[in-house]
């Protein structure tokens, strides 16, 4: 829906050429500092990385600060547990080999407090094919391809997805990138979902992956999706942004999200 | 309850036999329309006065005898007529324009004070010739960015078709036009609202004292009234802008007993767009909309109107995108004179609103229509027992259907093609109230409404638990009961004269709302969902008191007033955090209800007369909302808790021909949520959140001046040239602020504002051929 509302702002700037957008200087009160947890357990990785930082001020441009000493530790529901250690200052690491349909939780314990979060190790869906379409220049973007992913959705249960891409190996990881979806619409179908907001040129070697994960995740990025985007912001997408729903308990941010994921690469047409 | 009435009535009656009725009619002089609130009165007998209903229909008593009966209204000359009463009297009057030279006209000795003595709560009334005479946006005389002129009103943006009043939300606003509910009043996103100047009559808002004959919405009601066409001649009227033309053809079907009106307006942004060429050449992107209206007087008893509106935006980009809605009304009233005491209105009213967006082509297609669709019987009765007492008492039946959304996907879209759960719902109200003069000094307007909604099958009941997922779901069976609710909504207003020229005026009023719209984003979109009361969505109720000192001076010709209000709401409804509004059958669990409070003050000076005429108003108020897993519970700033509300409109009438406006805006900035700190996930910069619109946008100002040149009047044609500049000293509003990060360094972010409208000139050409 972003892409729609952002659509509608359009045409009322189109009514008026008298709009204009300039970069202000804002006041901003100052939150105290909150610790922000972030680990992905990705089934094609044996290295589980959890890494743990601090929030700093909105106009700090500087990387925010790690936060050393934590102790780490990662359960499964079949009794297995892993302890993991500080390999760079923030950044803990374990060996893990992540098994399809296990529930991990992870703990983490800091001098500002204990977390917990759980998260479900689904299968990956398989990517078939990515369609290509080539669209005339039109009002919104230039000529080139708009790319569809096709992929089998498992009617029998709710599936959540997030879509990435790169371009020519460089990652396309804007706030507008962020694509997530649930299968509301397309339950138990042959899936064609669009890269949104993307046009790839001829010649263009585009790589694109389909993560598969529960729905904490989901919540938690697509309400992440809400914030980040260009429309976000006061007045934006949300009137009213708030932190994404975050599955840590003990009132950390970030997550810990357990993903599959299938990835399909093409090179567009010239 | 209407047969205790009827016998506490007749009683009265039985009291005031030696009285006879003088009734009648009250129409303008020059078009034969109707007009409502005349204030008809006997000046050689103390207090006794009335004044007429939207009909422009009045009734009052007078002891046996001969007696002075004076008709005033704002705008038109006075007029006095002796009456000699032996009998119940039929006594129609035409009132003529105050400039105009009239035969039958007086040199009023009376002082206007209308305002200080009449009693209907607190309520603003808009008359059309005042709309034209101040330019807005784009030159349109347009009645709903007039009436957010209002210290009471606050508009929903930059040049929104929204508002708000005191404190209260969008949806809560009753907004109709011939008693017909129009969902949506927005054209082009806001920049016009779907009333066209030219159809209408007038409009009547009222912001605290309700009477009881309006319910459904808990904050305010905008009763929009067409015209009835002119009954003494043909005419055809219109306007060319540079955005739009409108066009008016109204007359008599039969002299005196028939008249129609049919006004179109329809804007060419498109074919702009189309001669400027390059990307927006192949788009389509207008609106047009059309209101017709017919009435028959079949006899001096029995009058019956047919009106209609259809309105329609189109928006469409090549084959890539294409969106449109649209609200379309039908109403049919039946007014009927039982005697010279009881009046009689019946009107059976329909009211749609669709939108339907969706991009691609053929088997690529996606699309989403979304439709309301009301079904609405009126019966209400006006009752003038005597002189002190005039009743109203009446019922209103509606039934409720809303398709929130149904999906047609192509076959190569991947996507099922479905229908998201028809909701339907009965809505109902009795109510009475009497307009009772108690003493010379204090009259009083009370009443009681009984409302009571039904949410009905065929559907399901879902229950949820505390984070909204799904406990339970039963399916009923068409037409069974899911929920009900009645609500008893007690109105009062109590008018008390200090003295001839100042007035204390006191309302109180409880009114429940069924139907609720879910906006998530800051500028209302013509997507944004309406959902009915459920198992799950309590109605929506709203106290208010209200407290105001009202003075006129110099005779009338300044109106100064302070009021104070306090609203109490209950049952609000806010998202929970990440909400999916699309296609979510449980969406009933993603919300949230809670509590609001507003309270302000209002200062009004308005100058009615000569050259120079106008109003400064200042408002001071607060607005806020607790609801519980929003902002951690705690209390925080509604988005239209605008603090301090300044609006002056100023008019110069510089000779015969040549009138000048000018008005400015200035509010404190809407609340706003910014970020309070930052945080990394994934390499993206994520800003952190902590309380809810504790910040404020800039201030908002704008100034808007305006000049009409009159051309010369001949006996069959009449031109005007308007010219106007919105925002002449270019002030940069922010419309948006929004956080993005730098095109150089991603960790780098900065806050980008957008403004909308610099200096946005006007010129409109307005003719009339009789």
């Amino acid at each position: 829906m972003r892409t729609f509302r952002t659509s509608l702002l359009l045409l009322a700037l189109a009514l008026t050429a008298t709009s204009c957008e300039k970069v202000i200087d804002l006041d901003l009160e100052t939150a105290e500092t909150q610790t922000v947890i972030e680990a992905v357990l990705d089934a094609d990785q044996t290295t589980f990385q959890v890494t743990i930082s601090e929030t700093s001020d909105y106009f700090n441009p500087e990387i925010p600060a790690a936060v050393s000493g934590a102790q780490v530790t990662l359960t499964d529901n079949q009794g297995g547990s892993w302890t993991l250690t500080e390999a760079a200052a923030g950044l803990y690491a374990t060996e893990v080999t992540p098994e399809t349909g296990r529930t991990y939780t992870l703990e983490v314990s800091t001098e500002s407090g204990s977390y917990q979060a759980s998260s479900t190790l689904l299968p990956a869906v398989e990517l078939l094919a990515i369609d290509t379409e080539f669209e005339e220049a039109n009002a919104f973007f230039d000529e080139g391809y708009n790319a569809y992913l096709r992929f089998e959705d498992d009617g029998a249960a709710a599936n959540f997805y997030r879509i990435k891409h790169s371009i020519n190996q460089v990652a396309q990881n804007g706030g507008d990138d962020l694509q997530v979806v649930d299968d509301n619409l397309f339950d138990g179908n042959l899936a064609r979902l669009p890269i949104f907001q993307q046009i790839f040129n001829p010649g263009d070697v585009l790589e694109v992956t389909l993560v598969h994960f529960d729905e904490p995740s989901f919540d938690y990025w697509s309400t992440l999706a809400d914030i980040v985007s260009a429309a976000g912001g006061p007045n934006g997408a949300v009137a009213a942004p708030a932190n994404p729903d975050s599955n840590w308990s003990g009132g950390a941010l970030g997550y810990f999200s357990c993903q599959a994921s299938s990835t399909l690469e093409i090179v567009l047409p010239e | 309850m209407f047969t205790a009435l009827l016998f506490l009535a007749a009683s009265f009656a039985v009291t005031a036999q030696d009285t006879f009725t003088v009734s009648g009619q009250v129409k303008d002089a020059g078009t034969g329309e109707d007009l409502p609130f005349v204030t008809v009165f006997a000046p050689d007998l103390d207090g006794v006065g009335t004044s007429s209903n939207i009909y422009g229909f009045y009734a009052l008593n007078l002891p046996e005898g001969t007696h002075r009966i004076l008709f005033q209204s704002v705008g038109y000359a006075t007029i006095e007529k002796s009456v000699t009463l032996t009998a119940d009297q039929r006594l129609d009057i035409e009132l003529g324009s105050s400039v105009e030279q009239m035969e039958e006209a007086v040199v009023s000795s009376e002082k206007e004070n209308t305002n200080i003595t009449r009693n209907e709560g607190s309520l603003t009334t808009i008359d059309m010739q005042e709309v034209k005479k101040i330019t807005v946006f784009g030159g349109e005389p347009d009645i709903i960015k007039i009436i957010q002129f209002d210290p009471a009103v606050k508009p929903a943006g930059e040049g929104s078709s929204g508002f708000y009043v005191r404190g209260g939300g969008i949806d809560q606003n009753l907004i109709q036009l011939d008693e017909a509910v129009v969902y949506n009043p927005s054209h082009l996103l806001g920049l016009f609202s779907v009333f066209n100047g030219d159809a209408l009559k007038g409009a009547t808002l009222y912001k605290g004292g309700m009477p009881a004959e309006y319910g459904g919405r808990s904050s305010s009601v905008m009763d929009v009234r067409m015209k009835d066409g002119n009954s003494k001649q043909h005419t055809v009227s219109g306007g060319l802008g540079i955005l739009s033309g409108r066009l008016t053809v109204e007359g008599p079907l039969v002299k005196d007993k028939s008249s129609f009106i049919i006004s179109g307006r329809r804007t060419w942004t498109d074919l702009l767009l189309s001669a400027a060429g390059g990307d927006f050449a192949s788009s389509s992107l207008y609106f047009y909309d059309l209101n017709l209206k017919a009435n028959y007087r079949i006899n001096d008893n029995n009058r019956i109107f047919a009106s209609g509106y259809f309105g329609r935006d189109q928006f469409g980009f090549d084959d890539q995108f294409g969106l449109e809605w649209g609200n379309a009304t039908g109403t049919v009233r039946w007014n009927h004179i039982f005697n010279e005491r009881l009046f009689s209105n019946t009107s059976f009213i329909v009211s749609n609103y669709d939108y339907e967006f969706g991009f691609g082509v053929d088997q690529d297609r996606l699309a989403v229509e979304s439709v309301i669709n009301d079904l609405n019987l009126k019966q209400d009765f006006t009752y003038y027992l005597n002189n002190d007492n005039t009743l109203k008492f009446g019922l209103n039946l509606i039934d409720h259907t809303i398709e929130p959304g149904n999906l047609n996907a192509g076959s190569n879209t991947g996507v099922s093609s479905r229908q998201a759960e028809v909701k339907h719902g009965l809505e109902g109200a009795v109510y009475v109230q009497n307009q009772q003069n108690i003493s010379p000094r204090l009259n009083a307007n009370y009443g009681l409404r009984v409302s009571y909604f039904s949410q009905l099958g065929e559907g399901t009941k879902y229950t949820y638990d505390d984070n909204g997922s799904v406990l339970s779901s039963e399916t009923f069976g068409a037409g069974e009961r899911i929920a009900d609710y009645l609500q008893w909504e007690p109105r009062l207003s109590l008018n008390y004269s200090l003295n001839e020229t100042s007035a204390l005026k006191l309302g109180y009023n409880r009114s429940a709302q069924y139907l609720h719209l879910l906006t998530n984003a800051t500028s209302s979109t013509p997507t944004d969902t309406w959902i009915m009361s459920s198992n799950n969505i309590k109605p929506q109720l709203a106290d208010q008191v209200a407290l105001g000192y009202f003075r006129n001076l110099q005779n009338g010709t300044y109106e100064v007033s302070v009021e104070g209000y306090y609203k109490d709401m209950q049952n609000v409804i806010d998202y929970r955090n990440g909400a999916d509004v699309f296609f979510n059958e449980q969406l009933e669990g993603d919300l949230l209800s809670g509590d609001g409070q507003a309270y302000g003050v209002e200062f009004l000076v308005k100058k009615r007369k000569g050259k120079f005429t106008g109003q400064f108003g200042y408002t001071w108020s607060r607005s806020f909302r607790q609801i519980d897993g929003i902002n951690d519970g705690e209390k925080y700033s509604a988005r239209q808790d605008r603090v301090h509300d300044l609006n002056i409109v100023a008019l110069y009438q510089l000779n015969e021909r040549i009138s000048l406006s000018a008005n400015f805006v200035y509010y404190t900035g809407d609340a706003v949520t910014y970020p309070t700190g930052r945080y990394l996930v994934d390499g993206l910069v994520v800003p952190l959140y902590t309380e809810r619109n504790a910040e404020r946008m800039p201030d908002y100002h704008r100034l808007d001046i305006g000049l009409t040149l009159e051309g010369k009047e001949t006996d069959r044609y009449k031109s005007s040239w308007s010219f106007g500049v919105y925002n002449l000293y270019g002030r940069e509003n922010a419309f948006s602020i929004s956080f993005q990060p730098s095109e150089n360094d991603p960790l780098v972010t900065e806050a980008v504002q957008l403004s909308l409208f610099k200096y946005v000139p006007s010129v409109t050409y307005n003719f009339a051929f009789k």
